[in-house]
């Protein structure tokens, strides 16, 4: 293990496990429309016309709901995130880049939903925007654990290439 | 001897180990409280389903009036618990808590018995619910009819056949005429907007409060957190309250 800060790491499980539970409201909302209690009325939001909307699942119109795609998604994030604290490799593979790709692959799944809202419902869903906060939030712990783990590896190599020098 | 490199290695890691136990403990106790919650939340079963129609009470046997600010509230005003709900008549959420509260039968067990006033102060989300504004002026209107509890009941249960209607202002005007509004009175009210700029000032004011979601509801300026259903929550801070203060 190198000596990268342990905090990233933590927060991003921390931030997952948040993004994982904001999900698990909107998948259960998802899946029992009728029986469940309507959601509050938000100034900031209208969830109700953005569930109702096609583009709350993905593809639009005819794909999986938004919600289980984040809780999947959220779920794979606290555990590699867990797991990252533990070690550095998962194969071949290297954490935290594993980790840095997914995220950005959340951020971009949050930006591209920010903008349906945004633009095209005109419609703001409070737990959607909170989902987002979360993919950008943990986006960036994500870089900031891969640049450290980048110059700690290279830290590494520089010694060992000074050893064998030596 | 035993401070060899290994021995030193393996020592660091159980360290590490340890260091990282209040972190593990910390997380799977935020995600079970965290999905507990939610779960519990989330899977409460209303007593009825949201479509259901609310039963309306033609009189309410206690009194009613409106507050100085020009509220209206039913229930003795000196009673011991004085309830303000913020609501907006097209909140799916606020029609639930009429629904379930009607069901109940709760004017009759807490208005009636006069252990609590309620005042009603109109938060129309303008900003997400385009009929929100006109029909809390035309709840108002009804009121300077002296109809206005039983319209107000009657805008919350026909709110699911205006809300998504291209048309809904005659469809709300039907609702309060049906409740016993003069139509006539009602119109020329609503034309020369009587009430506009006092459902203004209460938006305003649940405004600059702070408040940003309805249904809100404060008992004795304590605000109401609702985790499992509107009634249930309500009764239970009520009857809680009714034992310190009988």
């Amino acid at each position: 293990m190198d000596e990268r800060p342990y905090w990233p790491r933590m927060a991003m499980a921390f931030l997952a496990l948040g993004g994982l539970i904001n999900a698990t409201y909107l998948s259960i909302h998802r899946l029992r429309p009728t029986q469940s209690g309507p959601l509050v009325c938000g100034v900031v939001g209208n969830c109700e016309a953005v569930q109702a909307s096609k583009y709350s699942v993905f593809p639009p119109s005819t794909g999986i709901p938004v919600a289980y795609i984040g809780l999947v998604g959220f779920l794979v994030l606290v555990i590699l995130s867990v797991l990252s604290l533990q070690r550095n490799q998962l194969g071949r593979l290297s954490l935290p880049s594993i980790n840095l790709g997914l995220a950005s692959v959340a951020l971009a799944f949050s930006a591209y939903f920010t903008a349906i809202e945004a633009w095209v419902l005109h419609e703001w869903c409070q737990w959607c925007i909170i989902s987002a906060v979360v993919s950008l939030l943990f986006w960036a712990l994500a870089s900031f654990d891969w640049w450290q783990a980048r110059r700690a590896t290279n830290a590494e190599q520089f010694e060992a290439a000074n050893a064998t020098a030596v | 001897m035993s401070n060899t490199p290994k021995s030193r290695q393996g020592r660091q890691r159980v360290q590490e180990k340890r260091s990282l136990l209040p972190f593990y403990l910390l997380l799977g106790l935020a995600g079970i409280v965290g999905l507990t919650f939610v779960l519990f939340q989330a899977l409460q079963a209303p007593v009825a389903p949201p479509s259901a129609s609310i039963p309306i009470r033609p009189l309410i046997n206690a009194a009613v009036g409106q507050t100085s600010e020009g509220y209206w509230y039913k229930g003795d005003p000196n009673a011991p618990i004085k309830i303000i709900e913020f609501a907006d008549f097209e909140c799916p959420g606020c029609r639930e808590l009429e629904l379930m509260l009607a069901n109940a039968d709760f004017d009759a067990q807490y208005i009636e018995t006069g252990k609590v006033q309620w005042i009603y102060r109109e938060f129309p989300l303008r900003s997400i619910h385009k009929s929100a504004q006109y029909s809390a002026e035309v709840s108002r209107c009804a009121g300077d009819q002296n109809i206005y509890w039983p319209v107000h009941m009657a805008l919350y249960d026909s709110q699911l056949q205006w809300t998504n209607s291209e048309t809904p202002q005659p469809i709300i005007l039907d609702a309060a005429v049906k409740a016993g509004a003069n139509q006539a009175a009602l119109e020329d009210c609503m034309e020369a907007n009587t009430h506009t700029d006092a459902i203004n000032a209460s938006y305003d004011s649940a405004r600059s409060l702070g408040l940003d979601q309805t249904p809100t509801v404060f008992l004795n300026d304590d605000r109401i957190d609702f985790v499992s259903d509107y009634y249930n929550d309500l009764k239970m801070a009520i009857d809680a309250k009714l034992e310190v203060t009988p």
